[in-house]
C-alpha cells in the first residue's frame, strides 16, 4: 500500500503537475501546438524556473532551515498555479462543451466525452477535420497524423528502445564519482534542512559555494524527494532515468515533427536513429550521450540533453513560421526559450553562457537568411535572465 | 594562437575518444548543406553544424572560453551544442527516404561502426543495481548499524577509500575525515587518515599510526577492509570489533574523544 501511495506522489508531483502548470503557459500556444507534449514541456519549464525563483533567494537570505522555507513557499506556489492552470482547463471545457452542437452527446464520463474534453483543452491532439484540407494554409500538416502499419510498427521498435532505456536506467547502477558532491547535496537538503551550507563530502560546514550553488537542480531534486517522502539518492538513481530519459524524447520527438511535418511517417525512423545514437554515443566519457544515460540526474546532462535539445527544437520552429510567415504575434516560442533560459542555470552555471552562445549563433543565421532582424532582438530579449544570473554570479563570487 | 588551435584539435579527438562519431555527424551536416532544399532544415541542421565547427576550432572562441572563467578542462562541452544525433538522424532520413527499413538498417550499422561498437551499457562503470539507492549493499549495512539515533550527535566514521563516495548519499548524519577529493589523483590533496586507509592488501594497514590520525580526526568508528591484513590486531590499540560484514571489519574507537 505504502508503495503505491509513493507511486501516486510520484506521478503527481513528475507529471499530474508540471502538465497542469503548463496549461497556463500553453494557452499562450498556437492550437496546433497545444499538445500534451508541448505542454507538459511548458509546464516542467515553468516548474524549475519558479524553482530557481524561490530557491535562490532562501539559499542566500535564510540562514537556518533555508531548505523548509523554500520547500513550503514553493509547494504553496506550485499548487496555486497548478489549480489556476486546471481551472483554465475546466473554463476551457465548459466553453467547448457549450459551443458543440452535439453536447447532450460528450457529457458523462464515455470515451467520445473524454476525447472530447482532452481535445478542448489540448487541441493539438486532435486529427484534422474536413475543412482543414481545404484550408489553403497547409494547417492539416499542424494537426495530428494517422500512421502506416509500418510506422505504427517502427514506433514499436522506439518504444522498446526507449523502454529498454528506462529499464537499463533504474535497474542498473553507474557509477559516477561527482555523484558524492551532486547527490549529496540533495540528500544534504532532504535530511537536514541545509542549501549548499555543507561539505557534501565530509560533512563540514562551508561557506556557500557559488558556482555549484546557484545550479540548483540539487535542491529541486531534494524538493521532489520531500514532497514525494522518497529519499533523495533513489529520486536522483531509480526514479529520475524513469522520467528525465523519456523527457528527452519527448523533446527530439517534436524536432522530428517539424522536420517531417509533411512526412509523418518518417518519423519513427528519425526517433529509432536518434535512440541508437543515444546508445552508442559513449565513444568518450565526454558526450552528451554518454551523461544521457549514465548520469541522467546530473545537472551538466540535463544541460546536454534538455536545455541544448529545446533551443534547437524552437529555433527550427521560429525559422518554419518565418519561413512560412506565419509569425502572426505568436510570442509562444519566445516564451519557450525564455523560461528554458531560465532553467538553464538551474542545471549548471555553465548553462547560461551555453545557451546564450547556441541562441545568438542560430538568431544570426536565421535573420541573415531571412533579412528578419528582428530575429536578434527578440533573442537578446530571452537571453535576459541569463544576463542577470551571469551578472548575480559575478557579484556574489 | 596555435596553441589555443592545437588543444582545440586535442579536445576534439578526446570527445571523439574510441569512434568517429563526430566526423559522422560532420559529413551528415555537409549531406544536410548540400541536399536539403528546406531552407529552415538547411539552416539549422547543415549551416548551423558546419559553422559551428569552424567556430569550436577556431583559436579566439577557446581563449575567450578561459578568459571568462569557465571550469577547466570543460571546453569539449562546447561541442554539445552541435546536435549530432539529430543531424546524423536526419540525413539518414532524407538518403533514405522512402525506403525506411534499409535506411534504419544502414543508419543503425553506420553509428556501430563509427562508434566501434561503444554501446554505454558494456561500460564497466554499469553494473546491476544492489539496490532501489544504486550504492553497494555494504554501505547501507554498516551505515545502518553505526548511525546515530534520532536526536543524537552527528558522528564520524573512517572508511576504506572505494566506500567514500557512497557513505553521505546514503546518510548524511555519518561524518568522514576524508572524502572524494582526497581519494582521486586530480585533486592531489592529502589527508592522514586517508594516507593511512589507502593502502593494498601488499603494504597492509598499519593500525598504531591509523588509529593515531583517526583520533586526531575524532572518529568514534574505524572501518577497515577484510581482505587488507593488519599488522597488529586493531583491539590492542583501544578499538572494540563490533561486526564483519560484507567484507568489511567495522570497530568502535573506545578511546575516541568525542
Amino acid at each position: 500500500m505504502g508503495n503505491i501511495v509513493t507511486l501516486i506522489r510520484i506521478l503527481f508531483w513528475l507529471i499530474a503537475v508540471p502538465l497542469g502548470i503548463g496549461i497556463l503557459p500553453g494557452s499562450l500556444l498556437p492550437k496546433s501546438k497545444r499538445s500534451v507534449f508541448i505542454t507538459y514541456i511548458c509546464g516542467f519549464l515553468t516548474t524549475i524556473a519558479v524553482f530557481e525563483i524561490i530557491a535562490i533567494p532562501c539559499m542566500l537570505l535564510i540562514m537556518y532551515d533555508a531548505f523548509e522555507y523554500c520547500r513550503l513557499i514553493n509547494a504553496s506556489v506550485q499548487m496555486i498555479l497548478f489549480a489556476l492552470g486546471v481551472s483554465y482547463a475546466i473554463l476551457v471545457v465548459h466553453k467547448e462543451t457549450k459551443k458543440n452542437i452535439l453536447a447532450f452527446e460528450i457529457k458523462g464520463f464515455n470515451y467520445r466525452a473524454i476525447k472530447h474534453r482532452l481535445e478542448a483543452v489540448f487541441p493539438g491532439e486532435s486529427h484534422p477535420a474536413a475543412e482543414d484540407y481545404l484550408s489553403p494554409l497547409d494547417c492539416v500538416f499542424d494537426k495530428k497524423q494517422r500512421y502506416s502499419k509500418e510506422s505504427k510498427i517502427l514506433w514499436g521498435v522506439f518504444f522498446a528502445i526507449l523502454l529498454l532505456q528506462v529499464g537499463m536506467g533504474v535497474f542498473f547502477a553507474s557509477f559516477d564519482g561527482d555523484d558524492a558532491y551532486y547527490v549529496v547535496e540533495s540528500v544534504l537538503a532532504y535530511q537536514a534542512d541545509v542549501m549548499n551550507t555543507i561539505l557534501p563530502y565530509t560533512g563540514s560546514s562551508t561557506a556557500l559555494e557559488i558556482r555549484h550553488a546557484f545550479a540548483v537542480i540539487t535542491m529541486w531534486i531534494a524538493y521532489i524527494s520531500s514532497m514525494c517522502k522518497v529519499h533523495a539518492t533513489i529520486v536522483s538513481h531509480t526514479i529520475l532515468p524513469a522520467f528525465l530519459i523519456p523527457f528527452t524524447y519527448m523533446i527530439y520527438m517534436e524536432i522530428g515533427r517539424l522536420l517531417f511535418r509533411r512526412k509523418n511517417d518518417m518519423l519513427p525512423m528519425f526517433m529509432i536513429i536518434m535512440a541508437v545514437f543515444m546508445m552508442f554515443g559513449n565513444t568518450s566519457i565526454n558526450t552528451s550521450e554518454t551523461f544521457f544515460l549514465t548520469r541522467t540526474w546530473q545537472g551538466k546532462a540535463m544541460l546536454g540533453n534538455i536545455t541544448i535539445p529545446i533551443i534547437i527544437w524552437i529555433f527550427l520552429w521560429i525559422a518554419q513560421d518565418y519561413r512560412y510567415e506565419r509569425i502572426t504575434g505568436s510570442i509562444a516560442p519566445w516564451m519557450i526559450l525564455t523560461l528554458n533560459n531560465m532553467v538553464s542555470g538551474t542545471f549548471s552555471s555553465m548553462g547560461v553562457m551555453f545557451g546564450s552562445i547556441l541562441i545568438m549563433i542560430l538568431a544570426m543565421l536565421i535573420a541573415l537568411s531571412y533579412r528578419k532582424f528582428s530575429i536578434i532582438f527578440k533573442s537578446i530579449v530571452t537571453i535576459v535572465p541569463n544576463v542577470i544570473y551571469i551578472g548575480m554570479y559575478l557579484a556574489m563570487k | 594562437m596555435k596553441t589555443y588551435f592545437l588543444s582545440n584539435i586535442d579536445t576534439f579527438f578526446a570527445y571523439c575518444g574510441k569512434g568517429i562519431l563526430p566526423f559522422l555527424a560532420i559529413a551528415a551536416a555537409v549531406y544536410i548543406l548540400i541536399k536539403e532544399k528546406s531552407i529552415y532544415k538547411k539552416l539549422i541542421l547543415g549551416l548551423f553544424p558546419v559553422v559551428y565547427i569552424v567556430i569550436f576550432f577556431f583559436p579566439l572562441t577557446r581563449m575567450i572560453f578561459e578568459k571568462v572563467g569557465m571550469e577547466d578542462g570543460t571546453y569539449y562541452r562546447m561541442l554539445w551544442l552541435f546536435p549530432m544525433g539529430c543531424v546524423i538522424a536526419y540525413a539518414a532520413c532524407i538518403i533514405f527516404y522512402g525506403k525506411r527499413r534499409i535506411g534504419i538498417a544502414a543508419a543503425v550499422l553506420a553509428i556501430i561502426v563509427c562508434s566501434k561498437a561503444s554501446l554505454v551499457y558494456r561500460s564497466k562503470y554499469i553494473t546491476l543495481a544492489e539496490n532501489k539507492f544504486h550504492i553497494p549493499n555494504a554501505v547501507i549495512h554498516i551505515c545502518n548499524l553505526i548511525e546515530p539515533n534520532e536526536g543524537e550527535p552527528r558522528i564520524r566514521a573512517a572508511f576504506p577509500p572505494e566506500l567514500v563516495y557512497f557513505v553521505r548519499q546514503y546518510n548524511t548524519n555519518i561524518m568522514m575525515p576524508y572524502g572524494r577529493d582526497y581519494v582521486e589523483a586530480q585533486w592531489d590533496y592529502w589527508n592522514p587518515v586517508c594516507e593511512q586507509m589507502n593502502v593494498t592488501s601488499d603494504d597492509g594497514y598499519k593500525i598504531r599510526d591509523l588509529v593515531k590520525t583517526t583520533r586526531e580526526s575524532k572518529c568514534m568508528y574505524v572501518i577497515l577492509n577484510m581482505s587488507i591484513p593488519t599488522d597488529i590486531d586493531p583491539q590492542e590499540e583501544g578499538l572494540a570489533l563490533i561486526a564483519q560484514m560484507d567484507g568489511y571489519s567495522i570497530y568502535k574507537d573506545l578511546k575516541a574523544e568525542q
